[in-house]
C-alpha cells in the first residue's frame, strides 16, 4: 500500500492508498492518518479486506499504541467494516462515528473500543496538540455523515465528496481538473441524493480555509482545485436516479 | 497427523506488521549505507592506487546495501502474506465458532460438513503460516549476519584508511558512518526477531 506523508509540522497527516494487494473487484479506497504527540486518529479505516495492509502500513511510522483514535465518517463497509479487527487490535481506542449509527456499525463487531457518537452539529476532537472539527455533511451520500477539518494544517477531509473512480495505478493528485471532472461525474450524481443538501455543505465548507481536500476515493484536491471543485458541484444536479 | 502449534491470529497480524515495519525503517538506512558506500567508492576512485585495498572494501559495501534493500523487500511480502493469512484466519475462527453456537441451537448435518471444510481449511492454512513465520526468521538471521560482518569490514576498513595521507580523515569518517548504519539495521533486525520470538512463546 502507497503511503505518502501529506502535511508535516507539529502534527502530521498522512494518506494510505493504491493498495496492490486489494482484491480486484472492491472499490478502491483512500485512508488518511493524523499523528499529534503521543496520539493519533486513523479516518475512514477501511474494509476488512485492507485491513492487514493497513496494519502493516500504519505500523511503518508509529507504533501500535499510538493508534489511540478512529474515525468513520458513515456507516458504509468501506469505511469501517474492519472494525471488528481494529477492536482486536486496538482495544483500548475510540471509534468517533455519527451517532445515529451505533446500532448499525455496531454490527461489525465494537466490544472493546469505546463508541463516541458524534451528534448530529458535529463536534471538537482534540489528538495530541491537535484539534480536530467535524463538519456536518448529511445525506452526502449518507443520512448521517462527517467530515474533518483541521485549522492549523488548512486540511479538510471530504469523505464521499470529491470522490472518483479510476483505476489502481493513478496518481494520487489532481493534474488536470477538467479532465478529473470526468471521472467524477456520474459518481456525485448518483450517490449524492439531495441538491438541498449539496448546497447546504458548500456554504458551510466555503467558509473554510482550505490548501488541501482528501476525498476517501480518487485524487487529492489542492490550491485554486478546491474552489474550482466547489463550483463544479454547486452547478451539478444530483439524485439522478430518481429521472430514470 | 502432526499437530502444529496454532499462534494467536490476532498476535500473528500485529507481529508481522510490527515486522515489516522494522524492516521498513532498516530499509530507509541501507539506502543511506548505499549512499555511504558509493561515496567512499568515489574517494577511493579519486585516491587511485595509494589506497588500492580499499576499493574491494568500498565495492563490498555497495553490494551489501542492495543485498539488505532487497532483502528487506522480500521480508515486507512475507511480512504481508503473514499477515493476510492472519487475518483469514482469524475470520476462519470467528466462523467456525458461530457455526458451533448455530449447532448448539438446532443441530444440523449440513452445518457439520461445512465446520469440518472450515476446519481443514484451517489446518492447511495454520501449516503454510508456520513455514512462511520460519522462513522470515531465516531471512532475517541472514540479514544480520551481513551486518555483523559489515561491522568487522568497517573496522579493516578504518585500519587500511589510516594508512593514506590526504584522504585520511574522510575515509575514516565514512568507515564510521557504515559502521553506524550497519548496527542501526542490525538493531531493527533485533526487534523484528523479538516480535517474532514472543509470538512464538505465546
Amino acid at each position: 500500500m502507497e503511503a505518502k506523508l501529506l502535511f508535516d509540522d507539529k502534527h502530521q497527516w498522512y494518506v494510505f492508498a493504491r493498495d496492490p494487494d486489494k482484491p480486484e473487484k472492491i472499490i478502491d479506497t483512500n485512508q488518511y492518518m493524523v499523528v499529534s504527540g503521543k496520539e493519533s486518529i486513523v479516518l475512514d479505516p477501511g474494509g476488512i479486506e485492507i485491513f492487514s495492509s493497513m496494519l502493516s502500513t500504519i505500523l511503518k511510522f508509529i507504533p501500535l499504541e499510538q493508534i489511540t483514535h478512529l474515525f468513520a465518517s458513515h456507516q458504509d463497509p468501506d469505511i469501517i467494516s474492519s472494525l471488528g479487527m481494529w477492536d482486536q487490535v486496538i482495544p483500548k481506542a475510540k471509534l468517533y462515528t455519527p451517532s445515529l449509527w451505533e446500532g448499525f456499525i455496531r454490527h461489525f463487531g465494537c466490544e472493546n473500543i469505546e463508541f463516541c457518537g458524534i451528534e448530529d452539529g458535529g463536534g471538537e476532537l482534540r489528538i495530541g496538540d491537535t484539534v480536530l472539527q467535524f463538519i456536518p455533511a448529511h445525506y452526502l451520500h449518507s443520512s448521517a455523515n462527517f467530515h474533518v477539518y483541521d485549522p492549523v494544517a488548512k486540511i479538510l477531509f471530504s469523505g464521499d465528496i470529491g470522490a472518483a473512480l479510476e483505476p489502481q495505478d493513478s496518481s494520487l493528485f489532481i493534474e488536470n481538473f477538467d479532465s478529473h471532472c470526468d471521472k467524477m461525474k456520474f459518481f456525485h450524481q448518483r450517490w449524492m441524493p439531495s441538491n438541498e443538501a449539496k448546497m447546504h455543505w458548500l456554504k458551510r465548507v466555503r467558509k473554510l480555509d482550505i490548501d488541501m481536500m482528501l476525498p476517501q476515493h480518487g485524487r487529492i484536491f489542492r490550491g485554486k482545485e478546491i474552489d474550482q471543485f466547489f463550483d463544479w458541484f454547486e452547478a451539478l444536479n444530483v439524485g439522478i436516479a430518481l429521472d430514470s | 497427523m502432526i499437530m502444529v502449534k496454532e499462534y494467536s491470529p490476532v498476535k500473528s497480524a500485529i507481529t508481522a506488521s510490527q515486522v515489516a515495519g522494522e524492516l521498513y525503517r532498516a530499509s530507509g538506512i541501507a539506502r543511506q549505507l548505499s549512499l555511504a558506500a558509493k561515496n567512499s567508492q568515489a574517494v577511493v576512485h579519486r585516491a587511485g592506487s595509494k589506497v588500492a585495498g580499499l576499493k574491494v572494501i568500498s565495492e563490498y559495501f555497495a553490494d551489501l546495501a542492495i543485498k539488505t534493500i532487497k532483502l528487506a523487500k522480500e521480508i515486507n511480502t512475507i511480512s504481508l502474506d503473514i499477515s493476510h493469512m492472519a487475518v483469514e484466519r482469524w475470520r476462519q475462527n470467528t466462523l467456525v465458532e458461530h457455526l458451533n453456537d448455530s449447532q448448539v441451537k438446532t443441530k444440523n448435518a449440513a452445518v457439520d460438513i461445512i465446520i469440518k471444510d472450515t476446519k481443514q481449511r484451517q489446518l492447511d492454512l495454520n501449516n503454510r503460516f508456520n513455514v512462511e513465520i520460519r522462513s522470515l526468521e531465516s531471512q532475517l538471521e541472514e540479514i544480520q549476519q551481513h551486518m555483523q560482518a559489515s561491522r568487522v569490514v568497517a573496522v579493516s576498513f578504518r585500519l587500511e584508511a589510516t594508512q593514506t595521507d590526504e584522504y585520511q580523515e574522510i575515509l575514516e569518517d565514512m568507515a564510521k558512518n557504515i559502521d553506524k548504519f550497519s548496527e542501526k539495521i542490525k538493531q531493527h533486525v533485533l526487534d523484528a526477531k523479538s516480535h517474532i520470538n514472543r509470538l512464538l512463546q505465546s
